[in-house]
This record gives C-alpha cells, structure tokens and sequence, in this order.
C-alpha cells in the first residue's frame, strides 16, 4: 500500500467514524427526551475536552507534517543537479534521461499559460508535482531511488489538449 | 476648540493634499518617467487622500436608514476609478501634465465619492467601500501591468 | 425589532424564493452537466474535448453561483426580520448575478468557452479554442456575478452595522470581554445567524475586492492584449476570490440550519461567547485559507505556504468544535421531528465535517504533493457543497413548506429520498476519493487507467442520485400544492 492508499484508508476509517457518530447523536431522539437546560452541562463539559482532544491532535499534526515540505533549501539548490522542463501546450520538453540516486532539481517553467508537472512512476502512482508557471521557475527537488520508465502528465489545466499532455524520461 | 470646525479644518486640509498630490508632482516633475509600480502606488497614496476626505465630509451626518440610490454611487465609483487606472496609458500622461493633473484629479473625485457615497447609503458602509477601493488601487501595483518575476 | 419584519414578510419571503428557485433551477441544470462530464469520462457517451471543457466551465461557475443565490436569499430574508432590509437592493443583486448567468451561459454555449470557471491568467487568452468574444463575454459575465455579489454584501455589511451598534457590536465584543457589563446594559447579543451575515459580508467584501481588481485587469488585458499581467498575481487574487466565495456559501446556509433546527428540536440555539469566537475565527481564516491552492506554486513566498497549512487546519475547529457540534448537542435527546427538512439539515452537518476532513487532509503540504489536482479535490469540495450546501438549502425549502402546509413527508418518502441521495451521492463521492488517491487527474476529458472504469461507478452513484433529487422534487410540489390549498 503507498502512501496515497494509506491516506485514502485513514479518511475512510475517519468518516466512518464521524458518521457513526452522527447517526448515535440522531438515534438519540427516540429515547427518553430530557430538557435542554439538562444537557447542556454535559454538552459543553464534553466539548471543552473535544476542544482540546482536536487542537492537540492538530498541533501533532503540523509538526509532523510541516518539516515535510517539498520546497527546496539553499543548500539543496546549490548541491543538486538541475534539469531544465519547458512546458507548452501541450508537451515538456526534458531529458530523455535522468540519474538514479542523485539529487535534482527540476527548474520549471512554461512557455505559455500555466501546466502542472507531474511526475508518475514505473508503477504509475503519482509521486510528486510541482507547477509550470510562464514568467517563473519553480524548483522541485527530487532524487530517484528506483530505475526504470517514469511518465509526466501536466496537473493544470491547461487547454483543450490537457488530457494529452504528456512527456517522459528514463531513470538509470 | 468645538466639533465642527475641527471638522471644517480637516476637509479644508484633506481637499488641499488631494489638490496638491494630484496637480504638483505631474506638472513639477513633467520630465520624471515613473516605473508602472511606482506610478500605481502613487494613485493609491491620492486615493487615500480621496477617501479621507469623502469619510470626514460624511461623518457630520450619519445616515440611519438606507437610501438605496447612494449604494449605486458607491459601487460605480470605485469600478470607474479601476478601469481609469490602465497602466498602458501611463507613458502618454507623462508627456501631458495638464491630462495628467486632470486624471489624478478624477481620481480623487471618484474615491471622495465612493466613501462619501457609501456613508450616505448607510452609516459604516463608507468605510468598506474605502477599504476595498484602497486594496485595489495598492493591490494593482504588485501585477497589474507588470511582471514581478521572483 | 419584529414589528417591521412583520410588515414586511409578504415581501420578504418574495425576495427568498425568488432568490432560491433560481439557484435550485440553476443546480439542476448544472447536476444534468456533471453526469454528462462522468458519463464522458466513463467513455459511455462520445463527447468533443472542447465541448467537455465548456461543461465543465459552465457546471463550475453555475454551481457555485447557484449555491450563492441560495445562501443569498436566505440570509437576507432571516437578517430583514432583525432589520427591515430595502427589497429594492436585493433585486439589483439578484438582477446583476442573473445576468451575469445569462452572459457565462451564452459564453459556453454557444461560445464554447472552455478556461474552466478559474479562468486562470493567461489561460483564456492563449492557444484558445473559442473565439474572442466568448473569452470577453465570460469576463463580463463573472464581473456581473460579482457586482450582485458586491452589492448584497455591502447591505448586508449595513445591515449588521446599524443594527448591531457598529463592527463591534456584530462581533459580540463587548459580550466576550466585559460579559458582566453587557449582561448590566440589556443589549442583546447578535442571533447566530448575524454572525454568518457578518462573515460573509466582510470576507465576501475582500474576495469582492480582488475579484473586481483582476478581472478589470483581465478585460483591460482582453482589449489591449499588450499590458501584461503577473501570472502570479493573477493567480492569488483569482484564488483569492474564487475560493471565498465558494467557501461563503457554506457559512451563508448554515445559518439556515441556525434558525431552522431548534424549531424541529423544540430548542434555543443562541448566542454564546463560545458562538461568537468561533465566528470570529471563522472571519480570519476564511480570508486566509486560499493559500492552499497555490501550495505547488514554489515560488510563492514560504511564510504563506505555512500560513496555509495552519489556517486551513484551524478552519474546521469552528464547525467541528462549535457548530456542528453544537447542532448534535441541540439535537441530543431532544424530541427532534423527523422530516424532510430537519433530516437534510442533519445530513448536511455530517456531509460539511466529512468534506472538510477530506479538505484539512488534502491542506497539508506534503501531502498536496501527491493529491493536487487529482480527483481527491472534487471528491472533498463536492462532499460538503452537494452533501452540506446543498442539503442545508434542501432543509430549509422543505421547512418552510411543512411549516406552511402543516403537513409532512411519509416514512417511505423520507427512505426514498435518503437512499437516493445520501446513498447515491456516497457512491458518486467514493469514485471521486479512489480515483484521487489513484493519481487520476483532475479536469481530465480522458482519464488515464483506472479513471475510465472508476468513472462508471460514479455514473451508476450519479444517475441514483439524481432520482433520489427527483422524487425529492415530487415531494417538495406535492407539499407546495397542498400550501397553496390551505391558504385561501
Ligand atoms: C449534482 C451532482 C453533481 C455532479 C454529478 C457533479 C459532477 C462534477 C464533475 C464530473 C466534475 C468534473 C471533475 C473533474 O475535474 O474531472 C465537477 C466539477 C466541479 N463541480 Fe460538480 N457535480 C455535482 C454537484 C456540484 C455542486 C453542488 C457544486 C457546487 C456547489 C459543484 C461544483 C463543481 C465545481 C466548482 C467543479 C470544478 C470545475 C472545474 O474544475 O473547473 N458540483 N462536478
Ligand atoms: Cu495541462
């Protein structure tokens, strides 16, 4: 299971959970009522734990995830082999070849309105993105452990050809 | 020193900055070629100047009802000043002063009108109005007619 | 306060469902041209490229304008019985967002427009396969949507203003900070549904703003091609706009569901200092949450990127701590009625917590990485538009006809109804996550594999759908009908 089907996984166990307990807040109704100057006691007791069972759970949640942005240090800019990717509509114009276990940077750009470069491997998973703007170049960091044929698709929409917009290179 | 003339004060000032920021610096420095940012963020600085004005005029008496037909003046009013502000158009009024001056005056106009206008809709609105034609007019400068390529 | 409201309410309801039965006549227009997408994509149906790409511009623009509409008439209609609103007002809005309607239509079809409703910078300008004046007549048409847009909102900004004693007394200010004082001075604290007017007004101000500002610049750019444009800057004040006004329908309708659900609880749901933080939240990161769509622009400076993640994160703490949580509070161990309308504005809690999970996911950056423009965006904006706006707009229609025809739905009516749309619509939605976690691309005529055969599911899930929505009309007609017989 990669990543994405793991993410896929976590929503669905999520939701699950948040519709069912949905549907026990609404069974409730059938029971026996109680006023709501009842409840509401326990209600906000209840949520002031939620509260804080949430912000914790976020505050995790950013700490792990924020160190894991895909934007490249000094450093990395400055160490890496850089690979020039020109998209137009509706084609990349790369290198037919890249190294395998070095770091690249991909330096991005687009000829005429914006495409989005994205990366798919030998497996055809989606492994990493980054945008193609005209007028900027996005550098996107990336370094292959695996050999073999990996595809580009553009990731913005980008015109009647959009669909077809592909490109390739092989990892060695 | 009571409510009213201080009042007067302040638009007599407002009036002459947005007169002086308007006319002086097209007519005093007719031979200075602006860079398209500076010359937007300069229109936001008479646009400023504009709306204050509009907003102290209007505060002497607050509208408490809605009067519908000053709501149309206060959205026509910053739309007419955005679509004035082409920067194309920037490098001819460079070489008019008289136009220019006249341009910058018309903007003043128009942003006086947009708070003044939106004060008489109802009371507050003027200052919405005020801070959205201002977030415009500064906001053109980061992209519009230009390329900040980072 | 009620005396004018009272007055006033033949009028005012006149103003609602006029607004409503537009956007309810829109989205189903719109819903037809989402099959039409899925059943293309599925490869049941032969469709041009250039014909989809104009569908999925119209379907885009329309249904949020549509969802817009809905939460426009309804907010107005409950802030005119706090405040007599002038009527006149809110036909210019509405008469301005129509005809931009009319204009973004006319530009598809038959101008086959197809720059998506993002209309991203340069986009409509550059190797287009539409003619010119269809690129400008839909830059009129989102200009005037827009407009209507800025006009509801600047009455609305008044209406909370005069009524509420100033900004701060909308934001209940004086009641979060000096509790005692303002309990001592006998004000009354904005109802919950102010709240929302307040929001939207305010946030849809800003988005108003910036809309206005880059699509004046984009019809300058239409006629004098020559003035550039910053492809970046285009692209945050678009998001900018685009993304708020999307993201306002929510809050405009869940203050239907504010009003509406006490009276099938037979409960109070009022302001609390709790209530009003949570707003005031809600006003700051809705203004800051776009930042999320241009996570993949690298360029963009780094501090934003992180303040998109952690304002999109503290985006779902007002509904999921305040709000929806307290709808279930409202609703625990109550003597609720089960009916059409209270069981959609409970759905519709349950679609808006589940969507805006999928949405906090999709905003965290690393993870944005893989799910950027894959369907897993469609499926998290659909869940809590067509299973929370959607739902909320449904709820509150159907409130006001059992409440006018003081009659209600059978059992098997509300089953019925339930399969099809929150059966039929999981199904729909499912197809949308798999597909995204897949790697399936998003505004894809033809999607690579497995798209295709994930898309026939969706298609199954839509059609189901669609006859849930169906038989839900019937019902709505059936209980008009029976209205209209009661008042003589
Ligand atoms: C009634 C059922 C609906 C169906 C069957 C449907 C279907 C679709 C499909 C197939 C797409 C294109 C997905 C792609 O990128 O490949 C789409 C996009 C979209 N839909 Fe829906 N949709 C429905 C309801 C809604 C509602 C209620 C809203 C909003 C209130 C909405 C707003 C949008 C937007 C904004 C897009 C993006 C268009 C773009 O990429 O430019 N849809 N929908
Ligand atoms: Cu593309």
């Amino acid at each position: 299971m990669d990543f994405n089907q793991m993410v896929l996984v976590v929503f669905l166990v999520g939701s699950v959970l948040i519709v069912a307990a949905m549907i026990g807040v609404a069974a409730t109704t059938r029971g026996a009522p109680q006023p709501q100057s009842q409840v509401q006691p326990r209600g906000y007791a209840l949520r002031a734990r939620w509260f804080w069972a949430l912000g914790a759970a976020t505050a995790l949640a950013l700490l792990i995830s924020l160190p894991f942005v895909p934007y490249p240090s000094n450093a990395e800019m400055a160490g890496a082999q850089h690979v020039k990717v020109t998209a137009q509509q509706y084609g990349f114009a790369l290198p037919a070849t890249i190294p395998a276990q070095t770091p690249i940077i991909f330096d991005v750009t687009a000829l005429d309105v914006n495409h989005g470069f994205g990366i798919y491997g030998p497996d055809n998973r989606l492994i990493g993105q980054v945008q193609a703007m005209p007028e900027y170049v996005n550098h996107l960091p990336f370094t292959f452990s695996k050999a073999g044929h990996y595809t580009v698709r553009c990731l913005e929409y980008c015109g009647v050809g959009h669909a077809y917009m592909q490109g390739a290179f092989e990892v060695k | 020193m009571s409510a009213v003339p201080r009042r007067t004060l302040a638009v007599a000032l407002l009036a002459a900055a947005c007169v002086v920021a308007s006319v002086v610096p097209p007519i005093e420095s007719s031979s200075v070629r602006l860079d398209v940012q500076t010359h937007h963020l300069a229109h936001a600085v008479i646009i400023a100047l504009g709306l204050a004005l509009g907003l102290v005029i209007a505060s002497a008496r607050p509208v408490r009802e809605e009067r519908p037909a000053w709501l149309l003046v206060a959205i026509v009013s910053p739309l007419m000043a955005m679509l004035l502000m082409i920067p194309a158009t920037y490098d001819f009024t460079e070489s008019h002063p008289l136009l220019h001056a006249l341009d910058h005056l018309v903007f003043a106009a128009l942003s006086l009108l947009t708070a003044y206008a939106g004060e008489q809709y109802l009371r507050g609105v003027g200052w919405a109005a005020a801070v959205a034609l201002e977030m415009m007019a500064v906001g053109a400068a980061f992209g519009y007619g230009i390329i900040l390529t980072r | 306060m009620s005396e004018p409201a009272l007055r006033n309410d033949a009028a005012a309801s006149r103003v609602m469902w006029i607004y409503m039965l537009t956007g309810v006549a829109i989205f189903a227009l719109m819903a037809l041209l989402g099959l039409t997408m899925r059943m293309e994509q599925a490869k049941w149906i032969p469709l041009d490229p250039t014909m989809f790409y104009a569908i999925m511009t119209l379907h885009g623009a329309g249904m949020i304008t549509a969802m817009a509409l809905c939460g426009m008439g309804g907010l107005w209609y409950l802030m005119n019985r706090e405040r007599a609103l002038s009527t006149l007002v809110a036909y210019w809005a509405y008469a301005l967002v129509v005809a931009g309607v009319v204009a973004v239509l006319l530009s598809v079809f038959p101008g086959k427009f197809g720059a998506g409703w993002t209309f991203l910078y340069p986009l409509p300008f550059i190797g287009a396969a539409w003619p010119s004046w269809a690129t400008g007549l839909f830059l009129l048409g989102i200009a005037l949507v827009n407009v209507g847009w800025i006009v509801w909102c600047t009455q609305m900004f008044g209406c909370v203003v005069a009524t509420y004693g100033g900004i701060r007394g909308a934001l209940a200010w004086d009641l979060v900070f000096h509790p005692k004082r303002f309990a001592a001075s006998g004000r009354h604290a904005p109802p919950p549904q102010a709240f929302a007017a307040l929001v939207a007004a305010v946030d849809g101000l800003l988005a108003g703003a910036a809309g206005m500002l880059v699509g004046i610049a984009l019809i300058v750019h239409w006629l004098s091609p020559s003035i550039p444009l910053d492809p970046l800057w285009a692209k945050n004040l678009t998001f900018f706009f685009g993304h708020t006004f999307a993201n306002l329908t929510i809050y405009m309708a869940i203050a239907l569901v504010y009003v509406g659900l006490p009276r099938y609880a037979n409960r109070e749901w009022h302001t609390s200092q709790v209530l009003a933080v949570a707003w005031w939240g809600t006003l700051l990161f809705v203004a800051l949450a776009y930042f999320h769509h241009l996570y993949m622009d690298f360029v963009q400076p780094r501090p934003v990127q992180y303040i998109g993640e952690v304002v999109s994160y503290l985006a779902a703490f007002p509904p999921a701590v305040v709000t929806v949580f307290g709808g279930a509070l409202l609703i625990f161990r109550s003597q609720l009625r089960w009916t059409m309308g209270s069981m959609f504005m409970f759905a519709g809690m349950v679609g808006w917590i589940v969507g805006g999970f999928g949405a906090v996911i999709d905003a965290t950056i690393d993870i944005n990485s893989t799910l950027h423009n894959t369907l897993w965006v469609p499926a998290h904006f659909h869940t809590y538009l067509l299973e929370g706006v959607v739902l909320f707009v449904l709820g509150w229609i159907f409130h006001q006809l059992e409440e006018r025809s003081a009659a209600q739905s059978s059992l098997l009516m509300r089953w019925l109804v339930a399969l099809g749309i929150f059966g039929g619509g999981a199904i729909f939605l499912l197809a949308f996550y798999v597909g995204g976690a897949d790697g399936v691309p998003r505004r894809y005529a033809t999607q690579p594999p497995p798209g295709p055969e994930i898309s026939a599911w969706a298609s199954v899930g839509i059609i189901i759908l669609l006859i849930g929505f169906v038989v839900c009309l019937m019902e709505a007609v059936r209980l008009a009908r029976l209205r209209r017989a009661a008042t003589p």
